[in-house]
């Protein structure tokens, strides 16, 4: 279930002659619900590149690449097994962050698995949920058919939200760098502890 | 230092820093590779870590390997350049530093068992490399290819350190990219006041100044 339920009325896909792309990533314990999504999109006219299926023995990078050069949606599955810091998953990631800073018209959607927070970089967006059990992915994929739509005919990026984070950690950054600088605030801290 | 002698190193005692926040760079620090590490530490700073290396202590009489220790250990995450694994010179030899460091990076992430100690690594190697010839281990953890200039290695960075669980809100590689020659300008200043020498805090006051005032930076900050 989306956080925040678009209110756009999607357009059928069957009335629609365009084509979408979706690359979907995911931790290699969750390939079998990805592979379960990707068959159910499938049927509703919107092409999944899933690795398991179109990833071609050679130059894997290039071809992971190519491929989110080529989607309209990044599908990210987010669950505790998808860690940044699994080789894979960091290389997959840096990729899908470098195509969206290039692209206007590229959509990060993070779907949530587990209780996991999303990354900051997939923060900004809109949220799915899917439960790992779930046999029945016929409302998911009305989701996902809903929010390439929506991007499709809405050419706003989702707003920011608090940067609260991101203002606290440069302040630190500003503090300790000017503590290093001088020697007031050491001097001040010695004093006290003595 | 401090009024009673102490003399504090960056991340320890009253100058610790949160581990997760920081990044250890380790790579070459001649002159030839300067523009490519400024572009590593102000894309760094510029998403919200704070850069660490060997020679953020200047000449202070420590052993270099236990500075890089520090360093390494107060860091989280750490940015690894392998480009220079090459013979050079009359003698073609090969520098040795980078890969020695990278060991250590990796044995601090193999070896440990608490959460809090973990520690993650991107490697940068020149586009074409034959970094799996002589160091075959990495297989599996592929370094990020970029093609010896700035405008690559930004990129490369970036899209790294965006993505890490520890990561803030993360300006585009083009916006760093048009306000990186500033700062290779004010370090280039720098460095002439300091005839080289320029204390590592200074470089990235500057740094920060310069990118809150291209609004890489949230406002109010430095």
């Amino acid at each position: 279930m989306a956080d925040e339920p678009s209110s756009f009325d999607p357009k059928p896909e069957k009335e629609s002659k365009k084509r979408f792309q979706v690359f979907i990533s995911h931790a290699r314990e969750d390939a079998e619900l990805a592979e379960r999504l990707c068959d159910a999109l499938a049927e509703r006219n919107v092409t999944c590149w899933l690795d398991k299926k179109k990833l071609k023995p050679g130059k894997w990078k290039s071809q992971i690449r190519d491929a989110i050069d080529r989607s309209q949606m990044c599908l990210v599955m987010l669950s505790r097994a998808s860690e940044a810091s699994k080789p894979w998953i960091s290389q997959e990631w840096s990729f899908i962050q470098s195509s969206a800073w290039k692209r206007d018209d590229l959509m990060l959607v993070p779907l949530l698995l587990d209780r996991v927070d999303p990354p900051t970089f997939l923060s900004d967006w809109q949220t799915l949920r899917c439960d790992k059990q779930a046999t029945d992915l016929n409302q998911l994929t009305t989701e996902i058919i809903t929010l390439l739509w929506g991007r499709t005919h809405a050419e706003e990026k989702p707003e920011k939200k608090s940067q609260a984070k991101t203002v606290e950690r440069f302040r630190k950054i500003s503090r300790i760098l000017a503590k290093a600088s001088g020697s007031e605030h050491i001097r001040k801290e010695e004093d006290a502890d003595e | 230092m401090s009024s009673s002698g102490k003399r504090y190193h960056l991340g320890l005692g009253p100058l610790a820093f949160p581990r997760e926040a920081s990044v250890f760079i380790n790579c070459p620090f001649d002159h030839d590779y300067r523009p490519i590490f400024d572009a590593i530490i102000f894309a760094a700073l510029c998403c919200g870590f704070l850069p660490r290396c060997a020679v953020e202590t200047g000449t202070a009489a420590q052993p270099r390997m236990d500075r890089i220790l520090t360093a390494m250990r107060s860091s989280k995450y750490s940015i690894h350049d392998l480009s220079r694994c090459r013979g050079e010179s009359d003698m073609n030899l090969a520098r040795f530093n980078m890969p020695l460091e990278l060991g250590m990076a990796m044995f601090q992430r193999f070896s440990s068992k608490r959460k809090a100690d973990f520690h993650d690594w991107l490697v940068l190697v020149p586009q074409g490399h034959l970094y799996k010839r002589f160091i075959s281990d990495l297989a599996g953890f592929d370094p990020m290819e970029y093609d010896g200039s700035h405008n690559t290695v930004v990129p490369a960075v970036m899209s790294w350190l965006a993505t890490r669980p520890d990561a803030v809100r993360t300006p585009t590689p083009q916006a760093v990219l048009k306000t990186l020659p500033e700062f290779a300008k004010a370090r280039a200043e720098l460095c002439a006041v300091w005839c080289d020498q320029t204390p590592w805090t200074d470089v990235l006051t500057v740094g920060i100044r310069i990118g809150c005032g291209a609004g890489l930076i949230p406002d109010g900050v430095s």
